[in-house]
């Protein structure tokens, strides 16, 4: 069940009724894991047994936890990595892992020919497996005592709006919000739904009906694109991800917030980032995060010498970039990313650490462009594809301009693209509801209104959001 | 926060109905989106427990989405009734699918309309349904609930037209085309496309379906007609293994398009393929109830013409041994 649907708004509309009854909390609670877990099952039952298999593997682990000696303790802990990690790898892995062990024992002249696995990615179990383990590690490393409540651990886990695609959110966050009846105010529901509004806006009308058509054509492609044709694609792609995703984490902000709960913010304007160090504090924020905590950090961060902590950089990064799936170009869009905040630590160690304050635009135009060439590993399936892009983009691979891309959506995608960045120049310093909050009130309900009638109106056909996939 | 919301819903609310009212007023009637989605929730369908009345499934292109009113063929005789039939596309695919679906106990009439390299069981001509079917078998259990949700908007609704975008009327006016009409074709409930041919310029329409017939791919070999007719004889004993059947139907044709066809599928290949597949095989030129339709455009039959010959091809199924046979005992 994805938040463009009309199945979505009937689910939303009970469960929020139910919540809204003057029921108990526990009942509330209840209620919210039973319709998480429909919600769930509405991609695939089977998939629902796997979540609440890392549920009840994890509660039992962290409970339990304390009570034991820290060599017994740290076998807990592996125990719970192994559990989902060990899913992560099966479900999400498994065929890009024997792929790779077949290539490597095809170069050294063993003939190995495995099977597809051909399972299904269950749906967010990327998302859900970041936050179960960030519960344990953080009861074994003592930053949080095991909570309580069974109940409130399956809300945190499960609760709908942030369990396919995050934000990723963390216990300490979460739980201490399941202590006390939650129920959104008068101003939290408009706001909620506000949000709501807007994370459809971008996804449906900007994302699927205005962008993702030119992004299909182009990758589609590739081998022919022009000059023009390939950087209209690739500032296509920028668009399409930042709305998508950014309209998915908006969403799912503004429907927890209709039930009391509030969520992390995942984007903050991160194309007007200055550098690659702030673009990763403000694109998807939840995971930058849970990277540096859980992954950066215990390598040691920045505490270990100037070499070690590029290593540490490099790795966290091509890591980050297998998160969002089994493919080498991932890795390489990782790789990118680590290599560009390596360069700027460099630059910056060596006095330019003041330049991004003096040339401001400048910092944001080349980490935006290089942030769109990184977006065409992305994008592409293979190697071959987006080399063809980069390729066209230098300008080295063909001499025409256009051979796929009109110039009508040509200016169509430059528009786009320049609005949004003029956008989040705007708003890169403030909060949005700050934002909104000083628009006059007549005119917020006709841009409400003019956002609301495209969503219902638009005739593009229906995508998944981009980040279900990871 | 509920006067900016309030005003918001309002100003929708009154966009919307006057966009409704507006277009119906020019002539604009709902018309229900076929899409991978709406199309698998129909072939759900078709899997029937045992115990329950198997359906006559309708599978092929669009003369079948054209010409057969799913639910009037259902009252006609007495089961239910499911088109499956994909715009511009070979059947062949679903048939297989069927025919390995071991829940799928029913009866298909499968379209047939030439043996040429171009149709039918070609890459090209089986890209569309091989894609419905993907999504068929990799859809989420929500997938079919939020297809019927849609089906039923869309079929009450005119906003919910595409033409009737904002995009598209932005794009007309790029285009200076600013006089948006109705479509002379519109699909409702059971995947029916009933076409008014009253709303078009039928000589030019006629003119495009020739110009369209006249590239069709060299014609098959006897020898290739026959390999044709036993693979697709092993998908109908499949299906007739559970109690199914198949019943292949050479679809109407007129005009030039009749022409380029016969002489692209001769009567003699025809009935070659006939005397050889398995299940029933019917030429509507052999059946008195179904030879005397036209099809308006040369290829695809007007709504006018449409219920008739439903009717017509009902009651000559009905009457076929292949399909009373395998009549379900209750009804639907």
């Amino acid at each position: 069940m994805v938040f463009n649907s009309i199945g979505f708004f009937i689910f939303f509309a009970i469960v929020l009724g139910i919540h809204q009854l003057p029921l108990s909390w526990r009942a509330k609670k209840i209620n919210l894991v039973v319709s998480s877990s429909l919600f769930y099952a509405a991609w695939n039952p089977f998939f629902l047994a796997l979540l609440w298999i890392s549920i009840l593997v994890d509660w039992q682990i962290a409970t339990r936890m304390n009570s034991f000696r820290p060599e017994v303790r740290k076998r807990m802990l592996f125990v719970s990595l192994a559990v989902n990690l060990g899913a992560l790898s099966i479900f999400k892995y498994g065929d890009f892992i024997t792929q790779n062990v077949a290539w490597i024992l095809r170069y050294v002249g063993l003939e190995y020919r495995p099977s597809p696995f051909g399972i299904m990615l269950p749906v967010g179990i990327s998302f859900y497996t970041f936050e179960t383990l960030s519960y344990t590690i953080d009861v074994y490393r003592g930053e949080e005592k095991p909570w309580k409540s069974f109940l409130d651990f399956a809300v945190f886990l499960t609760f709908f709006p942030h369990l396919v695609a995050g934000p990723i959110v963390r216990p300490a966050d979460f739980l201490p919000q399941c202590d006390q009846p939650r129920r959104a105010s008068h101003a939290q529901l408009g706001w909620g739904l506000t949000l709501l509004t807007m994370g459809l806006f971008q996804k449906t009308v900007v994302a699927d009906g205005t962008l993702a058509p030119v992004v299909d054509r182009v990758f589609h492609a590739s081998s022919l694109v022009g000059f023009a044709d390939a950087w209209c694609g690739a500032l296509a792609f920028a668009g399409q991800i930042f709305c998508d995703f950014a309209g998915y984490s908006l969403c799912a902000v503004g429907v927890a917030l209709c039930f009391g709960f509030l969520l992390p913010d995942n984007f903050n304007s991160p194309y007007a980032a200055l550098g690659f160090s702030d673009f990763w504090q403000r694109w998807h924020i939840s995971l930058s995060s849970w990277l540096r905590d859980y992954l950066y950090v215990p390598l040691g961060g920045n505490r270990v010498g100037r070499v070690r902590t590029y290593f540490n950089l490099g790795l966290t990064m091509l890591l980050g970039g297998l998160w969002h799936g089994a493919s080498w170009t991932f890795v390489a869009w990782g790789g990118l990313h680590g290599a560009f905040l390596i360069t700027e630590r460099l630059l910056r160690r060596r006095g330019h650490t003041s330049s991004d304050k003096s040339f401001p635009l400048v910092w944001v135009g080349t980490t935006f462009v290089l942030t769109t060439v990184a977006w065409v590993f992305f994008r592409s399936n293979t190697f071959q594809q987006a080399s063809s892009l980069i390729l066209a983009m230098a300008g080295v691979q063909r001499a025409s301009l256009f051979r796929i891309v009109g110039h009508k959506e040509f200016v169509e995608v430059l528009a786009i693209v320049a609005i949004m960045l003029a956008l989040q120049w705007h708003v890169r310093d403030r909060q949005l509801s700050d934002v909104v909050a000083r628009i006059p009130r007549p005119a917020l309900a006709v841009i409400l209104a003019a956002m609301i009638f495209l969503i219902v109106t638009d005739e593009a056909p229906d995508r998944a959001f981009i980040y279900f996939q990871f | 926060v509920w006067s900016v919301w309030g005003l918001a819903l309002a100003l929708v609310l009154v966009a919307l109905a006057t966009i409704e009212l507006a277009a119906r007023a020019r002539g604009f009637e709902p018309s229900i989106k076929d899409t991978p989605a709406l199309w698998s929730a129909y072939r759900e369908r078709a899997r029937t427990p045992v115990g329950i009345a198997a359906p006559l499934v309708v599978i092929g292109s669009s003369r079948f989405m054209l010409g057969i009113d799913a639910n009037a063929m259902s009252t006609t005789m007495g089961r239910a009734v499911i088109n499956l039939a994909i715009d511009g596309s070979s059947p062949m695919p679903i048939l297989e699918d069927l025919a390995r679906d071991a829940s799928f106990r029913g009866t298909v009439l499968c379209e047939i309309y030439t043996f040429s390299k171009d149709g039918p069981d070609t890459e090209k001509a089986n890209s569309k349904p091989i894609e419905y079917l993907h999504y068929f078998h990799s859809r989420t259990a929500m997938s079919d609930i939020e297809a019927r949700l849609r089906e039923r908007l869309q079929s009450h609704l005119v906003l919910a037209l595409p033409e009737l975008s904002l995009r598209q009327i932005v794009n007309g006016l790029f285009m200076r085309n600013l006089g948006i009409r109705p479509s002379y074709l519109r699909m409702v409930p059971g995947r029916y496309r009933p076409a008014d041919y009253t709303r078009i310029d039928l000589a030019e329409h006629r003119r495009h379906w020739l110009e369209a017939y006249s590239h069709l791919d060299p014609p098959l070999t006897d020898v290739e007609v026959l390999a044709f007719a036993d693979k697709v004889s092993g998908w109908v004993d499949q299906i007739r293994s559970r109690g199914g059947d198949v019943v292949f139907l050479r679809m109407v044709s007129s005009f030039g398009v009749r022409t380029i066809e016969d002489a692209q599928t001769p009567r003699s290949q025809w009935n070659l393929f006939a005397s050889r597949v398995h299940g029933t095989a019917l030429h509507y030129q052999d059946v008195i109830a179904l030879r005397d339709f036209v099809a308006a455009d040369g290829s695809h039959l007007d709504r006018t013409v449409a219920g008739p010959f439903t009717r017509a091809l009902g009651e000559t199924l009905l009457g076929l041994r292949a399909v009373s046979a395998t009549r379900a005992t209750k009804a639907p």
